[in-house]
């Protein structure tokens, strides 16, 4: 063991004074002339080269070259990345050879950035239908799990999803899947798209246990710093604590008794070094969101059950968002995060005195959370795509609603707290990452 | 190549092997088997045209150790090496070789001084020989290293690790992440 102790420690002075002293001594700079990107399967070259963040013509060293090397490492598909340099045209010029292994095309995603849920979505029999309703204007469908006695709330989302990186030759990315809720009482899930349009307070939908939910998103790149994605979300929602008008009685809606369909277009600019844990850089992102949802509705018992007449609702929405990261040295990073959406809800079909016109619903969410995130092991220059991260997060959420007084009361306005402490993982398979998070409304302990 | 480890513990019995003998001040001098240049993932990370390292560690029975570092970089329009070596005397070396045979020749020549004279000296008893291969894409490891040493031990850059680095470094050097070759060998006399 004293060997092995002594053995690493020797080691670790000769790498450390070695590369100290050439680090201090003058790094030779190259002049890219050309980069050659090799071994590309199903990843497109557009993408990998998005990430190198390099221009030909541009003069640099080393380090510069590393922290490249780096960025292309950390994308999802990325496993392994090698850079070597060959004479250019000229002389003093180079071609940058980048031999690229990819990942496997399974990764697993367990995303857990959710913004709010509201009641754990329970329909009621309260007054009004201002509750019900006002359910709607949650950023997701949600039902958490959490013990009520110590007021903390900790739930575990899950994913599995399918990533074709390069449909058709296009550089265009593909992500599919399948969600299915775990079998216990918590079920918030959380889709991420891949890379380009990552922000996880966009894709959420929470489910109950009768739930599948089918989810799509295609990503196109248009310059190495902007691209356009579409995504699509389809699904049942089975909701328990349903409870009928005047019974005590909840039970759980059945397979097609609710409908979610779920669509948004979104324009991005990233220049961040990581699309899922981002450590530097900026990322920009505004798009248009449309929701459409089918109930069944029993108009002769104004329940909600199954094989009856059905009435819809749809939401549409203009967001935006808004992150930036710093990287404060090799291990911590710092990031702000801000977002915005105005929404207007649309509701139709039965019962017709829920019938609303879009202005009749209006909403608006900001919402800004600082982050500090450390690199525990330092696995990143270990393993290359491996980093295991902690971060802890904090912000303040404010939902504002412009309702018509005549047909709901009161308004749902309040804002929210929260704080939270979240890892990250990267491995062969992909990304990994779980959050923690502990919210608090000044409206109440739980809106 | 894997991302996880490309670990050769060749020990090239039946090759080549480094010879260790004493050197001026009571240390070692280690000369290096020529074969180790014409390795195939030797040769593909010292001629990548970025820096590459090579980190030789010498163990006795009891554990003590001993080293050198080299850094080789293969400048692809003059057709050179540039190697520095750094060993256990805290001198700089620095050479340009024209080719890889070249290089091998040097260092056969007994440039490696790994043994610090203050360690006891058993003549009669094996010394274990490691070379680590670090590519290009491990130079960070030793950026990070420079700063935990900074933050951790309060030591400035260039200073050694304490041992208060043992945990730190048992976690980042340890791992085999890259090409590997061990020898067990004799004091030549």
């Amino acid at each position: 063991m004293a060997r092995s102790i002594q053995s690493i420690r020797l080691l670790g002075m000769f790498i450390f004074l070695g590369f100290g002293l050439l680090h201090g001594s003058e790094s030779p700079s190259f002049f890219i002339e050309h980069i050659n990107i090799e071994n590309l399967k199903h990843v497109s070259e557009r993408i990998v080269r998005a990430e190198l963040q390099l221009d030909t013509g541009q003069e640099y060293d080393e380090e510069q070259l590393r922290q490249a090397l780096y960025r292309v490492e950390r994308l999802q598909f990325i496993r392994e990345t090698e850079f070597s340099l060959e004479k250019g045209s000229r002389r003093g010029a180079y071609v940058l050879k980048i031999h690229v292994t990819e990942t496997r095309r399974l990764f697993w995603l367990l995303l857990t950035d959710s913004l709010l849920v509201r009641n754990n979505y329970r329909l009621s029999d309260e007054p009004g239908t201002s509750k019900y309703l006002a359910n709607l204007d949650g950023q997701a469908f949600g039902y958490r799990w959490f013990s009520r006695k110590t007021e903390w709330r900790v739930f575990l989302p899950g994913g599995f999803a399918m990533t074709h990186y390069d449909l058709f030759g296009t550089g265009m990315v593909v992500d599919a899947g399948l969600g299915i809720p775990p079998s216990f009482n918590s079920r918030d899930f959380d889709f991420g798209t891949l890379p380009f349009t990552e922000d996880g307070s966009q894709f959420e939908i929470a489910a109950s246990d009768s739930t599948l939910i089918a989810f799509s998103s295609l990503t196109y790149p248009i310059s190495q710093e902007q691209s356009l994605n579409l995504g699509m979300y389809s699904g049942n929602i089975g909701i328990s604590e349903l409870q009928s008008r005047g019974t005590e009685e909840k039970r759980k809606l059945e397979d097609t008794e609710f409908q979610f369909n779920f669509a948004t277009l979104n324009w991005t600019h990233n220049t961040t070094d990581h699309p899922y844990f981002p450590l530097t850089g900026r990322f920009i992102q505004a798009g248009l969101q449309w929701e459409w949802n089918q109930l069944a509705f029993d108009e002769a018992t104004q329940d909600l059950v199954g094989g009856y007449d059905t009435w819809t609702w749809s939401r549409n929405s203009v967001v935006a968002s808004y992150k930036e990261f710093w990287q404060l040295n090799s291990r911590d990073s710092f990031g702000l995060d801000f977002d915005v959406r105005y929404a207007g809800v649309h509701v139709s079909g039965k019962p017709e005195e829920l019938a609303l016109e879009t202005e009749d619903y209006v909403s608006a969410r900001g919402g800004i959370e600082l982050s500090l995130s450390r690199n525990l092991m330092n696995r990143r220059f270990l393993y290359g795509s491996r980093d295991f991260r902690v971060t802890l997060s904090a912000g303040y959420r404010r939902y504002d609603t412009d309702l018509d007084e005549e047909k709901f009361t009161p308004d749902p306005n309040y804002g929210m707290y929260h704080a939270g402490v979240g890892l990250t993982m990267r491995d062969s398979w992909g990304a990994f990452r779980i959050t923690v998070r502990y919210e608090q409304s000044n409206r109440g302990l739980w809106p | 190549m894997s991302t996880w480890i490309l670990l050769l513990l060749l020990g090239w019995q039946h090759g080549e092997a480094p010879s260790l003998s004493e050197g001026p001040d009571r240390g070692l001098v280690l000369r290096l088997p020529g074969a180790l240049f014409e390795h195939k993932d030797v040769v593909k990370q010292i001629n990548s045209g970025l820096t590459a390292a090579l980190v030789v560690t010498v163990t006795d029975r009891e554990g003590r150790i001993g080293g050198a570092r080299i850094a080789v970089r293969y400048e692809p329009w003059d057709e050179v090496y540039h190697v520095q070596v750094l060993d256990m005397r805290g001198t700089e070396t620095k050479r340009v070789l024209a080719t890889r045979t070249e290089m091998a020749d040097f260092f056969k020549k007994g440039v490696l001084h790994v043994w610090s004279a203050k360690h006891r000296l058993h003549r009669d008893q094996p010394f274990a020989i490691r070379i680590k291969v670090l590519p290009f894409s491990q130079r960070e490891q030793a950026d990070t290293q420079a700063w935990l040493t900074r933050t951790v031990s309060g030591q400035r850059p260039g200073g050694v690790p304490t041992m208060g680095m043992e945990l730190i470094l048992e976690r980042s050097i340890k791992r085999p992440t890259t090409t590997q070759f061990e020898w067990k060998v004799g004091l030549k006399p």
